[in-house]
């Protein structure tokens, strides 16, 4: 090939990833609950509504633990919680000093005692020793996520400053996001650099060539830039779960790499190794991205997403793989073609034993899958954000904490569609407080928000002053009722912004932390309550803690659908580029087993199926197929007949590569899930670590088994006598 | 415009690098600020900034340039300050932060005009405040007092307990209205509270209204002499209500046996007296 075309093929390179460097840099972190939400037509209307209805902001706890309450202590408190929320992106906070009429204060402070204010108010703000402020963010932007990052940084300071206070909690579903943030950029901080050092170390090892080092990095920049320049522009975000696809770039593509590296070096020559790599990269890359598209059938956004552009990335991998030695490696020269790395220090022989083994071992990997079934099945899921980080993590503790002392901070929200008019008329407002009244007598129902509670604050703040002398607004006229909510808005206008639509009428409840069980009984009495309250039309459910449900009921179903398209898709395709039926029920077994080993290990690591699981087991079968395509395709191009010949020159042509690159995937996941302290990630990369090493072993030997059934006859077609 | 876009990113990373270095250096800041604010006026940390403000070095034109600050923190305690000019409370009447209006509404630089405009203002927090500040406009206060809000009419008798000059004016302002019976409301309910301004507790002890009087003789705030007073008062419930004032001392009580005419009271005063005594 010419130099020139080289030369402009190199500079070509360079300019793609200046140009896509900026978007890609630009990708933002994002870990809020909306980023995950589940792609349900219901889910998305009942937000939609809301979205319309009422400002969409979202709400957290800060609690101050005071040494003792009195009015000094609360002051001080107070002056504290202005100190750290006067961020940008905290829309405003609610506090005892701020919401609390001074009067009432004063009634609370001489007559009710602080101890049982909280009876007295909208939110237990002063309970016990602590005083509690709602703050109140914007909703899922960066400016949320800068602001509570600001906070959390600043408490420390004020807990070590005010000798009044002796601890400060911070809980809520932003705060959740934001720690989900922090420990999914481990990725990016910690596993990425990691990575780097440790597939370096193996290059040169493998290769002795700084020339070889140079292209593959040049390579893996180049899909990087290009990839996340592409997922940039077209205005994603990174969460805990799309955070993998870059390591996931790194890492096929220095799998694929390796397979081009090892070719050029037995065909001595570039074009040839390039050539012979052709077909098997381009069926890789086929079934690779086969793998990863199936994840897009997937109704959590972020699995689809990553599903979607790991799938257009493997398509990028495999075009910068080949332009690099087009370009950089035939301007520059790689030198490497004295290193014999063929069947040296490889123990050749003794894998080529193993497919010797009894076709009764196939027993073995079908045992597994059947184990592995049930496994998953069984396998109980965690979808709660809190859950994935350790038991003594900071953001577990404190929501733990306040839940006990205070309130849960798992929202729900429900919308009940009411009568035309500025002002609630008297019937639907009884309907609405009775119903509020039995949805506070529920079990995990800690507090909830709405205009009636407000309503109620603002007539026990006259009650005792005035003529006004009727204290149950659900038992006072028409008139009143109408005078009360008049004062209301005249007095807090934007209560009635928040709590009060045209056609809805807003119930914030925040409950504690459940699983789905608990959930779905609570959700089942407040449908019946509702029902008892016969208001003319049907509510609408919605909020954090029902979102969050979602994802868990559809986590199992993803995966279960995903890997069916998998296996089926990157069958179909196999069958057709190597033109064998048989390729079918030849190649099931041993791809199988590596994902009914990962689904053993799930009981073994005694790992629930979560968000980071889930996806798992598609991806393995993407990247473990890579191995047998490129086996088969070395056994099915020697046209002699035998197994024994056929599989020698398979393993021969393609043995270093699949060691070396099953070595790099097993060591590269195994450092992400032992250095990760967050579980989704843990999980990530143990299994798939789990997944590749039982992949390699399917490979040598459950495949050459099954190989030599086929050919013995015992499967198909006999195609000859010999049997081994 | 790509590559600022490059530039910002790659300094933004350089920036979390250094973060936590930057959070330690910054309480240092903070807690130099107060000693020498000309320093930390334009500091890149709002908490820095405002700290500035607690140093009596301060000048003018630092606290005009932070009644323009990004954080409304420090445009609060700007507003709070007892060296801001009227001129730059005007300014800051208009912020859209309540903190910060409400501080300018309690602010005793801030004047008439501003204050009238405050008092209009839809969050209450804002303004009720207007009424703790000794310059708000006595109209201000009558336009509340009689307004047929309940919740209005608590705040303001709440936050006039508090401000004898201003209660008074109220109350002379009503007298010349002869809006006796609003009047004699207002006095009944600030008499309440124990948090009132003794002054205002003793001008009530001689209200011509007995029952403005009753609710002085219950306050357990009540100075000693308007106690002492009051156990002399024409009416009997007054005075009864002066027996069980946990203010009032024994010598208080000595006196009304020795002169209280009715029996029953005289009773109840030397049952209070033996009880005080053991």
């Amino acid at each position: 090939m010419n130099k020139k075309i080289a030369l402009a093929v190199f500079l070509l390179q360079i300019i793609t990833i200046i140009c896509f460097v900026s978007p890609a840099i630009s990708v933002k972190q994002n870990n809020s609950v909306a980023t995950f939400m589940v792609n349900s037509v219901v889910a998305k209307q009942n937000d939609h509504t809301f979205a319309q209805n009422f400002p969409r902001d979202e709400t957290t706890v800060l609690c101050i633990e005071l040494n003792e309450i009195n009015r000094e202590n609360i002051v001080v408190a107070e002056e504290i919680i202005e100190q750290l929320v006067s961020e940008p992106g905290v829309v405003r906070h609610h506090s005892f000093l701020l919401d609390t009429p001074p009067s009432l204060q004063f009634q609370i402070d001489e007559q009710i005692g602080w101890q049982k204010s909280s009876e007295e108010l909208i939110f237990p703000f002063i309970k016990q020793n602590f005083y509690t402020a709602l703050v109140v963010f914007e909703h899922d932007n960066d400016r949320q996520q800068n602001a509570i990052g600001n906070i959390i940084h600043k408490i420390p300071f004020f807990i070590r400053h005010y000798a009044q206070i002796s601890n400060i909690h911070f809980a809520g579903e932003p705060v959740v996001s934001y720690h989900l943030g922090l420990s999914s950029l481990e990725v990016k901080t910690k596993f990425f650099p990691t990575l780097i050092v440790f597939c370096s170390l193996v290059m040169f090892w493998v290769f002795r060539s700084i020339g070889v080092l140079i292209a593959w990095l040049l390579a893996i920049v180049n899909a990087l830039v290009v990839s996340m320049g592409i997922f940039g522009l077209m205005g994603n975000s990174l969460n805990l779960i799309t955070n993998l696809i870059p390591v996931l770039i790194f890492v096929l593509s220095t799998a694929m790499h390796m397979h081009i590296l090892l070719s050029l070096t037995y065909f001595e020559d570039y074009i040839s190794g390039l050539k012979e790599k052709l077909i098997p990269n381009f069926l890789v890359a086929l079934t690779t991205s086969i793998g990863f598209g199936s994840l897009m059938v997937s109704n959590v956004k972020p699995i689809y997403l990553l599903g979607k552009y790991t799938s257009i990335s493997v398509w990028i991998i495999f075009a910068t793989c080949y332009i690099t030695h087009l370009g950089f490696s035939l301007l520059f020269g790689l030198n490497l073609y004295k290193k014999k790395i063929h069947g040296k220090g490889l123990p050749q022989d003794k894998i080529f034993i193993l497919g010797k083994l009894n076709g009764g071992w196939l027993l073995v990997p079908i045992a597994m899958i059947a184990l592995g079934v049930v496994t998953v099945v069984y396998n109980s899921s965690e979808s709660n954000g809190l859950k994935y980080f350790p038991q003594h993590h900071t953001i577990r503790e404190n929501s733990a904490y306040i839940q006990k002392n205070i309130t849960g901070s798992s929202g729900i929200e429900i919308l009940i569609p009411k009568p035309q008019g500025k002002f609630l008329e008297e019937n639907f407002y009884r309907q609405v407080a009775l119903f509020e009244q039995q949805l506070k007598a529920l079990e995990h129902i800690r507090h909830t928000i709405s205009l009636n509670q407000y309503l109620r604050f603002a007539t026990k703040s006259t009650i005792g002053f005035s003529e006004y002398e009727e204290e149950d607004l659900t038992i006072a006229s028409s008139t009143t009722l109408e005078t009360m909510q008049k004062q209301l808005q005249e007095n807090s206008p934007h209560i009635f912004t928040h709590f009060v639509s045209e056609n809805y009428y807003r119930i914030q409840i925040l409950c504690n932390a459940i699983g789905s069980e608990h959930f779905h009984q609570l959700k089942s009495k407040i449908n019946a309550l509702y029902a008892q309250q016969k208001f003319h039309k049907d509510f609408i459910f919605t909020g954090t803690l029902d979102q969050v449900i979602q994802i868990q009921m559809y986590l199992l179903q993803s995966m279960g659908e995903s890997l069916f398209f998998t296996v089926l898709f990157s069958l179909i395709l196999m069958t057709l580029f190597l033109k064998n039926i048989h390729v079918i029920y030849l190649a099931i077994i041993p791809n199988l087993f590596p994902i009914a080993c990962m689904a053993c290990a799930l009981k073994v690591f005694d790992f629930p199926t979560t968000i980071g699981t889930v996806m798992v087991f598609s991806i393995a079968f993407g990247i473990a197929v890579d191995s047998t395509i490129h086996l088969f395709h070395s056994f099915y191009r020697l046209q002699q007949p035998g197994f024994a010949k056929k599989w020698s020159y398979s393993l021969a042509m393609n043995i270093s590569a699949i060691w070396i690159t099953s070595f790099i995937l097993f060591g590269a996941f195994l450092l992400i899930g032992l250095l990760s302290s967050f579980l989704p990630t843990t999980q990530f990369g143990l299994l798939l670590a789990v997944g590749m090493i039982s992949a390699w072993f399917g490979d040598v030997s459950f495949l050459p088994i099954s190989l030599r059934l086929y050919t013995q006859g015992l499967f198909g077609k006999e195609k000859n006598n010999e049997a081994s | 415009m790509k590559r600022h876009k490059v530039l910002t990113t790659l300094l933004g990373l350089l920036l979390t690098c250094c973060d936590s270095s930057n959070t330690e250096d910054m309480w240092k800041r903070y807690a130099n600020a107060s000693l020498n604010p000309g320093n930390y006026h334009s500091d890149a940390h709002y908490l820095v900034r405002s700290r500035t403000l607690l140093s009596d070095k301060i000048s003018s034109q630092a606290l005009q340039a932070l009644a323009k600050d990004s954080s409304w923190y420090v445009r609060s305690k700007v507003a709070q300050h007892e060296k801001t000019t009227p001129q730059i409370l005007a300014l800051l009447a208009k912020d859209e932060q309540l903190q910060v209006r409400r501080a300018v509404a309690q602010n005793g630089n801030t004047s008439p005009e501003v204050l009238v405009e405050l008092a209009k203002d839809p969050q209450w927090q804002v303004r009720f405040a207007v009424a703790d500040n000794d310059n708000v406009p006595v109209s201000i206060l009558h336009e509340w007092c009689t307004s047929p809000s309940h919740f209005t009419k608590k705040e303001l008798f709440y936050r006039l307990a508090h401000h004898y000059d201003t209660f008074r004016k109220l109350r002379d302002l009503l007298d010349n209205k002869n809006e006796t019976a609003i009047a004699e409301k207002m006095c009944s309910e600030v008499a309440r509270y124990t948090c009132a301004h003794p002054e205002i507790l003793r001008d009530l002890s001689k209200h011509p209204n007995y029952e403005v009087r009753l609710q002085v003789a219950q306050n357990s705030s009540t100075p000693a002499d308007c106690l002492q007073d009051l156990a002399k008062d024409e009416d009997e419930s007054v005075r009864s209500e002066v027996i069980y004032n946990s203010s009032t001392t024994k010598e208080i009580l000595e006196a009304m046996i020795a002169t209280e005419e009715d029996e029953d009271i005289k009773e109840e005063a030397q049952d209070m007296l033996d009880e005080k005594e053991e």
